[in-house]
């Protein structure tokens, strides 16, 4: 499983949506289950699965799929 | 109105754990998922407390569950109750378990086991907390649980909706479950730590009032012993029933829209069952506007006798109607608590007049329901007459 299917499979069950709506160029402006509370539950549900603290500065940067997938391969998360 | 305690919420989880900064700056969000986590279950458990029928009857089971062992082979010394590890937790929850009893549960004792042995324990141990008082009512015995149940049950006078049954033993957890899907069953945890605080989760065991008839039920109970056996050493002696309730000196006090025992008013219409003539359930608040209303008279019943006061024990709610003939009572909800006393002039219909003199008022409403069978005798009352019910069961 690549990072990104498995940031698919965390964001679609966090939002409750089809993993199908998902892809590498999603953002929050276009998936309307990915609202500020969304965002929390996406955010609460990164630092639970690869053992994250996060920023509250990081947390605003990261609205889109794109900009997750880099900050977690910054950190070298593992799964 | 219902409150949630949160500063006990904060001190279980921890101030540090229950929020989370970041989460209320940057998302207006204030708790961390540990403390949403916990807040969200005690939210669920209060809603869960109140819309569940609160359980009266927490029927028990005694090895490993009130003691560590099994008495019938380990002996009154063998068995873990006291101040050392494992027995310190079976201690606590005894406490605990006494505790849930003078907030006014009903404990029975349920075991299987030799009467002789678990009656050795309730007289010599020097630790057990729990004695024969506590219970109400118990089944020693080789019996299936299921059968004992029941019969506890008839004997309290309590649906077995209204029983919790706690047991170590997973083959009688799922034997109970399988013959009474009505009772909820609780299982003992395996670990003896685990144990002081299991019923604590337990959501119908919840107390989200408490009346002064509830913290004195403990001695209610006693009294309702003693009258008990006075009657039956006067049935020995060839006295009569009458004779009984004549030397018991009774003495009711009637009142009317009287808000200071409001929360006992709506207590007793939701927890009475069998001498309720229609098992309508009124909050506090329901209560709270009939007692304000000009057009409803609630009436409370208290007794008490020479072996002590039972509190409020009667309840009945009249609709006054104009029928264009001027004002009359319509009885609606009668909840006599206790057995009205027939030829004692202690039952509450004797005692409720219409509101017009020498027109009889109607008492309506009387529902058939799965406990109706000793309120089906509640008479009219020679102050008024039934109206507009359907005929029960068995009755013509």
């Amino acid at each position: 499983m690549t990072l990104f299917e498995k940031l698919r499979e965390i964001m679609a069950s966090t939002l409750e949506i089809s993993a199908k709506d998902i892809s590498e160029d999603s953002t929050m402006d276009q998936i309307e289950e990915w609202d500020s509370l969304g965002h929390v539950h996406i955010m609460v549900a990164l630092e639970q699965t690869f053992d994250l603290y996060m920023d509250a500065e990081d947390f605003a940067e990261l609205d889109s799929v794109r900009a997750i997938l880099r900050y977690l391969e910054s950190e070298n998360v593992t799964w | 109105m219902n409150f949630l305690d949160l500063e006990q919420l904060l001190a279980r989880v921890g101030r540090d754990h229950f929020f989370d900064a970041r989460l209320w700056y940057s998302s207006v969000f204030p708790f961390s998922p540990d403390g949403c986590l916990a807040l969200a279950t005690a939210i669920s458990d209060l809603l869960a407390s109140l819309c569940h029928k609160r359980a009266k009857v927490i029927a028990m089971d005694a090895d490993n569950t009130l003691w560590g062992g099994v008495i019938g082979e380990d002996g009154l010394n063998g068995i873990a109750l006291g101040p050392d590890h494992p027995g310190r937790a079976y201690l606590d929850f005894q406490k605990r378990v006494l505790g849930l009893q003078q907030r006014g549960f009903i404990l029975a004792l349920c075991s299987k086991n030799n009467p002789e042995d678990v009656e050795e324990v309730f007289r010599e141990h020097p630790h057990e907390v729990l004695k024969h008082e506590h219970f109400a009512a118990e089944r020693v015995n080789w019996l299936p649980k299921p059968d004992n149940l029941k019969s506890l049950a008839q004997e309290l006078n309590f649906g077995l909706d209204s029983f919790i049954f706690v047991d170590d033993s997973d083959h009688e957890c799922a034997a109970v479950r399988h013959a009474l899907p009505e009772v909820e069953v609780v299982k003992v945890p395996a670990r003896a730590t685990e144990i002081p605080f299991f019923l604590d989760a337990v959501a119908r065991l919840e107390i989200t009032s408490l009346t002064s008839e509830d913290l004195r039920k403990t001695a209610m109970y006693a009294q309702e012993r003693q009258r008990k056996s006075q009657l039956e050493q006067l049935a020995a002696g060839g006295g009569t029933v009458d004779e009984h309730l004549q030397s018991l000196d009774m003495r009711m006090r009637i009142a009317v829209d009287d808000d200071s025992v409001l929360p006992r008013l709506a207590q007793l219409t939701q927890k009475t069952n069998q001498f309720n003539l229609t098992t309508r359930r009124y909050s506090e608040q329901d209560m709270a506007s009939k007692l304000r209303c000009d057009k409803i008279a609630v009436y409370h019943f208290s007794l008490a006798d020479r072996f002590g006061d039972s509190g409020v024990v009667g309840l009945a709610i009249v609709e006054l109607r104009d029928s264009g003939t001027g004002t009359y009572g319509h009885l609606s909800d009668v909840v006599p608590r206790y057995r009205p006393s027939r030829g004692t002039g202690l039952s509450p219909l004797d005692h409720l007049r219409p509101a017009r003199k020498g027109r009889p008022g109607t008492l309506g409403g009387v529902y058939p329901h799965a406990q109706e069978r000793p309120c089906r005798n509640v008479s009219a009352g020679q102050h008024f007459h039934r109206v507009g019910r359907r005929p029960l069961r068995g009755e013509t």
